[in-house]
């Protein structure tokens, strides 16, 4: 019918139709000279560009196939991504890590980026990709390092280490339906943590209508942690949290340059979930104690479907780092303690094990378990 | 030539004054050296007096500002509720027949001359707490006030949540999409928001995260 032919025709100009990204609006990918991972391609497939309302929205899907150019396998890379144009007060960075990657051997990185920028806005190239670091596995380290991603990636290696000779301990001492126990354990907690929004807004007042008051920390005790938390306190608003301040003392023999203590937050039926980190630059000595201040607020807008209230507090220390770069980070057992098993996730090497396990079979998990 | 009272003196040079009667004061404080040296008197007390608190150990935090907007939003929300309660009981019959539309626009225009000269004649600390107040009891009987515009400037907001990460600043944004389910949210009182997944196909750990720009 003609009629209805032109009716479909004008609904279907109305429908905004996505277009193919050009060259100049790709990103641009920058490495270093010497740096010790090059591009071998870059698929940018499906990306595109939409026009919603008076803003464009830009979908960036880039496949980056890596090769590492140097002599030592490599543990772990972090990319920095920056889009000054469009936000000029913020960037982003994607990090891989527990990563085995053999000199000349190639691994990719996926990046899947989504920008809204005003109409009005130039539409020059949108995104810079560049390197900010890369961990080998010696512990050394090659990088710009905006983003303490030497601290981020050998913490992610420390924790690795620790919970591949855990499960390899389990494999030896109980075999393998011993270490299928362990899996399937570790799969049900990931699951069953709470998920939870949350918006980190930089410095703010409280916006809620509730009368604001402090709550002191709780502080779960880690008998091996080399630093102390004396006591602290933080701003309470409904579901808001702001301003923690934490007084910590350093009980071992070794000065200490960075901490960071989890906040688990409690509310009023009884939930608890970790709701982020307070971390903290320092310089702290044997016996010395410090105050870390943290400004941003925290916005909780519900959990599990529901208004969230905060009730309470507890903090632990999570890691801590030496003036000499080593690192220490909970044990296996501390981390088992029933507060921080329900709230705390398994590391980085822990959720790959159990992906192997779930995707591959037992037989996998043993060999990747063997190749350490 | 009649002198302000020595309240008003006070009162002025602290500027606690309402807009009107800090105008006919600071006119007659123009023109008179005595009143004038008393203005400076108390202004430089006023300064000693700041000196001495700002040595002091700070009490803001002990200081509860919530409490007390939260006194005057009550006290705006029964004088509400009690108009309301009012309403209920039926209006009297109407003695008089009806003025028609010139007494209305009379009262309209008695009704905003009477606010404005209230609002002027109010200390600028005063009119801000009543505008606060005001504004909260619109959005509690509302509804939240939605920005369709701009966020604030200046106002840099990380997001995290289960699909993605994102920053936004002054309507535009940045995301950061993680393609699995079972993503871990972080953020971290520094200032960055983080997601971490696990590729279901190649089983790569990745984490996506957003940074305040001094980062």
């Amino acid at each position: 019918m003609p009629s209805s032919s032109v009716l479909l025709a004008s609904l279907l100009c109305l429908v905004p139709a996505n277009t193919v990204l050009s060259a100049a609006q790709l990103p641009r990918i920058d490495l270093p000279p010497d740096s010790p991972v090059v591009l071998l391609a870059a698929d940018y497939g499906e990306s595109n560009e939409v026009a919603r309302g008076s803003a464009m929205l830009l979908d960036v899907h880039a496949a980056l196939s890596l090769r590492n150019a140097s002599q030592r396998r490599i543990r772990g890379i972090t990319l920095l991504v920056s889009a000054q144009d469009v936000t000029p007060g913020g960037k982003g960075s994607v990090t891989v890590t527990s990563l085995d990657v053999a000199p000349q051997e190639a691994f990719p990185v996926r990046i899947d980026l989504r920008l809204l920028r005003p109409l009005q806005a130039s539409a020059g190239v949108p995104v810079q990709i560049g390197l900010d670091g890369v961990l080998f596995d010696d512990l050394s380290f090659y990088g710009p390092d905006k983003l303490s991603s030497r601290h981020t990636l050998t913490l992610s290696e420390w924790e690795a280490r620790r919970d591949r000779r855990y499960f390899k301990s389990v494999l030896a001492t109980g075999g393998q339906e011993k270490l299928r126990h362990e899996m399937l354990e570790s799969l049900t907690h990931q699951a069953d943590r709470p998920s939870l929004d949350v918006q980190v807004v930089r410095g703010a007042r409280s916006t809620n209508f509730e009368p604001e008051k402090q709550v002191q920390f709780a502080f779960l005790s880690l008998p091996d942690s080399p630093v102390e938390p004396i006591g602290g306190m933080a701003r309470i608003a409904g579901n808001e949290a702001r301003a923690p301040r934490l007084e910590v003392k350093n009980r071992s023999d070794r000065a200490v340059r960075y901490l960071e203590v989890g906040w688990i937050l409690h509310d009023h039926s009884g939930r608890e979930f970790l709701a982020g980190s307070v971390p903290a630059e320092l310089n702290l000595a044997p016996g010395q104690r410090s105050q870390i201040l943290g400004d941003a607020t925290l916005k909780f807008p519900q959990l599990g479907g529901q208004p969230l209230g905060i009730e309470g507090m507890t903090g632990f220390v999570s890691s801590v780092e030496f003036a000499d770069g080593t690192l220490w980070i909970p044990t296996r057992t501390d981390l088992e303690g029933p507060q921080l098993q329900q709230v705390v996730a398994p590391s980085d090497e822990e959720q790959r094990l159990a992906q192997i396990y779930r995707k591959k079979g037992m037989k996998a998990l043993v060999a990747e378990l063997n190749k350490f | 030539m009649s002198h302000p009272a020595p309240e008003q003196i006070a009162l002025f040079s602290g500027g606690d004054l309402g807009r009107w009667e800090r105008r006919r004061v600071a006119r007659h404080v123009a023109h008179c050296p005595e009143c004038r040296h008393q203005v400076q008197t108390l202004l430089e007390a006023s300064a000693q007096l700041r000196e001495l608190a700002a040595q002091m150990p700070d009490l803001t935090d002990s200081l509860n500002w919530s409490r007390l907007a939260q006194e005057m939003t009550g006290n705006i929300r029964v004088g509400l509720a009690a108009g309301e309660a009012i309403a209920r009981f039926d209006k009297p019959k109407r003695l008089r027949p009806r003025l028609g539309w010139n007494a209305a626009l009379v009262s309209l225009g008695a009704a905003v001359i009477f606010t404005i000269a209230f609002w002027s004649s109010l200390p600028p600390q005063q009119a801000g707490h009543l505008l606060t107040s005001l504004r909260r009891i619109r959005t509690e009987r509302i509804g939240a006030l939605v920005h369709s515009g701009a966020a604030p400037a200046d106002e840099v907001v990380l997001e995290a949540s289960s699909s993605g990460i994102q920053v936004r600043e002054n309507g535009s944004a940045m995301s950061l999409i993680s393609h699995s389910e079972g993503a871990t949210v972080s953020v971290n009182m520094h200032g960055s928001a983080g997601i971490r997944f696990v590729d279901a196909d190649t089983g790569q750990v990745t984490t996506n995260k957003v940074y305040y720009a001094e980062q």
